[in-house]
């Protein structure tokens, strides 16, 4: 079932098109990953969807809706959460501080009922024993587990999460990529992330979208995707029979 | 003795006012980090206004001027952030540009306020006359009320801003914009609150200090200068830094102009302000920007 729509989504800074005549769906409770090479456009597109950017031209459709001239804070409220590569937090309270903010602020728009319980959150993200810890001193996992505890206390329908793995070491990954995971699975939030690392990407998403030069290129199981001569030649250049 | 205490406690009174300036000034760069240059010319704004209230027009009495006057300064301050700081913002060196288009407003409103009152110095009687003292110390009893109002004003920021729900949207404004966005939180309706704060509060004090300093068209230099000096040797966007700071340099100008002369006050803070910063480059309460 589509859950949102991007229909020619258009994004123009000034002389440079950073997207052009985007269409997709993203379907309720998948796990979509999006990859493609430096600048070709995930950020911008992630911020389209999220709104931190007003598409210059097309439609976002959320749950039947037109969001395309929402902003940030009200599309929160519907339910489009977003994290970061780089943790955004409140650094001088404490984690469970950051927690409450996200309930606090994030619910305005559809009152307080979310179905998604503190208890949940902090079970997901294994918060539970840093709840007093004063965020500043968390390690960079934890504070992207505070982030997206924050992201889920706002009780979204579908959280987009830019390079959510960014900085972690091989560890890390696999202990993260759990945690987001089980966000689907326990909760059922839809989930797009951008990502680079490639193979992390294809073991955890259902489906995968390249974007290239701000264009969309294919969507399809990260099987199809990484095996499809076009999407290799985009990452590593063409081939040379010799 | 009784003269020190005397100086101390007229420091003390002088510094509550700087204060409400102060924390004017810090509010608006600690959510926005916006260093508002038009914030002394928006201090005389309030002192014209009230005096035209007050004195040269209608002549109503004071409290009622307050409250005529209060929502007209909110409204000045939304306007201002909406019609010409919110437009700059995510530009090119949107700082920068930012501290030049509020020092040209500085300019607008000064002008302004000749073209409309006149260049002339102005001043409103005080609401209460007398002096109250207390074995050998005087004080009056005009000093001592805008001393409570000062106190009690920066108390109720105080109290707004760690205890209620729009407060504390406020608070995490200034320690992550994208982080409070994140959240839900409106960021753009928060600028636009605490500037509206600010311009209410400097204004405020422009009225309380119109009886001692009088009112002039270019007389929120000094002010601005001050407050600006109090923020930075408070640490940047510190309420708490601006509140400490400012009573710290209220005593020590009392005491300078006593000993000293007038004409050292504003060279003893800028001297203070740079043997703090030499110890503490971010202030005495700052916190480092990332």
């Amino acid at each position: 079932m589509t859950q949102m729509s991007l229909e020619n989504v258009t994004m123009q800074f000034g002389p440079f098109r950073a997207l052009t005549d985007m269409s997709f769906h993203i379907e309720r409770g998948e796990i979509l990953g999006v990859a493609g090479p430096n600048g070709a456009g995930k950020s911008t597109l992630m911020n389209v969807c999220t709104g931190g950017l007003r598409a210059t031209a097309g439609q976002v459709i959320f749950n039947g809706q037109d969001i395309t001239r929402f902003k940030r804070h009200y599309r929160c409220g519907l339910g489009i959460a977003q994290t970061f590569q780089i943790p955004t937090l409140l650094s001088s309270v404490t984690v469970g501080e950051n927690l409450l903010a996200g309930q606090v602020f994030g619910r305005e728009v559809r009152g307080e009922d979310t179905g998604i319980s503190m208890r949940d959150i902090l079970f997901l993200t294994q918060l539970e024993d840093h709840l007093a810890m004063p965020a500043a001193q968390a390690d960079l996992l934890t504070r992207k587990r505070i982030m997206l505890g924050a992201a889920l206390a706002t009780g979204p329908e579908i959280i987009f999460m830019d390079e959510p793995l960014g900085g972690l070491n091989a560890e890390e990954i696999v202990e993260f990529l759990q945690v987001i995971r089980h966000v689907r699975e326990e909760l059922g939030i839809t989930i797009v992330m951008v990502e680079h690392k490639t193979r992390a990407l294809a073991e955890i998403a259902d489906r995968v979208l390249i974007i290239n030069f701000g264009e969309f290129v294919m969507l399809d199981t990260p099987q199809v995707v990484l095996n499809d001569d076009h999407v290799v030649e985009i990452y590593l250049g063409k081939k040379h029979d010799a | 003795m009784t003269q020190i205490l005397e100086i101390l406690i007229s420091g003390i009174t002088q510094g509550a006012v700087y204060c409400v300036v102060a924390v004017g000034l810090s509010l608006v760069y600690g959510a926005s980090r916006i260093l508002n240059f038009a914030h002394g010319s928006l201090y005389s704004l309030g002192g014209f206004l009230a005096w035209y209230l007050v004195v040269g027009g209608p002549g109503i009495p004071l409290w009622l001027a307050f409250l005529l006057i209060l929502p007209v300064l909110a409204l000045t301050g939304v306007v201002i952030e909406r019609a010409v700081i919110r437009p700059l913002r995510g530009s090119d060196n949107w700082k920068i540009n930012t501290i030049m288009v509020t020092l040209g407003l500085a300019f607008i409103i000064e002008n302004g306020l000749q073209l409309v009152f006149g260049p002339g110095t102005r001043t409103i009687p005080p609401f209460v006359e007398g002096s109250l003292s207390i074995s050998g110390i005087t004080i009056t009893w005009y000093k001592l009320s805008i001393f409570v109002i000062s106190l009690a004003l920066v108390g109720a920021l105080e109290l707004f801003l760690s205890s209620t729900r729009y407060g504390q949207a406020v608070r995490a404004v200034s320690q992550d914009m994208q982080g409070a966005n994140q959240v839900g939180i409106n960021v753009n309706q928060v600028f636009s609150t605490t500037f509206a704060l600010s311009v209410v509060l400097t204004g405020v004090a422009g009225i309380l200090l119109a009886p001692v300093f009088l009112v002039s068209p270019l007389g929120g230099w000094a002010p601005f200068l001050k407050a600006f000096v109090i923020v930075v040797l408070g640490g940047l966007g510190s309420t708490k830094g601006a509140f400490v700071a400012a009573f710290i340099l209220a005593v020590l100008e009392a005491f300078v102009i006593f000993y000293i002369g007038p004409s050292w006050a504003m060279p003893a803070w800028l001297l203070m302000l740079i043997i703090v910063l030499m110890v503490r480059p971010k202030g005495l309460f700052g916190v480092w920007e990332n």
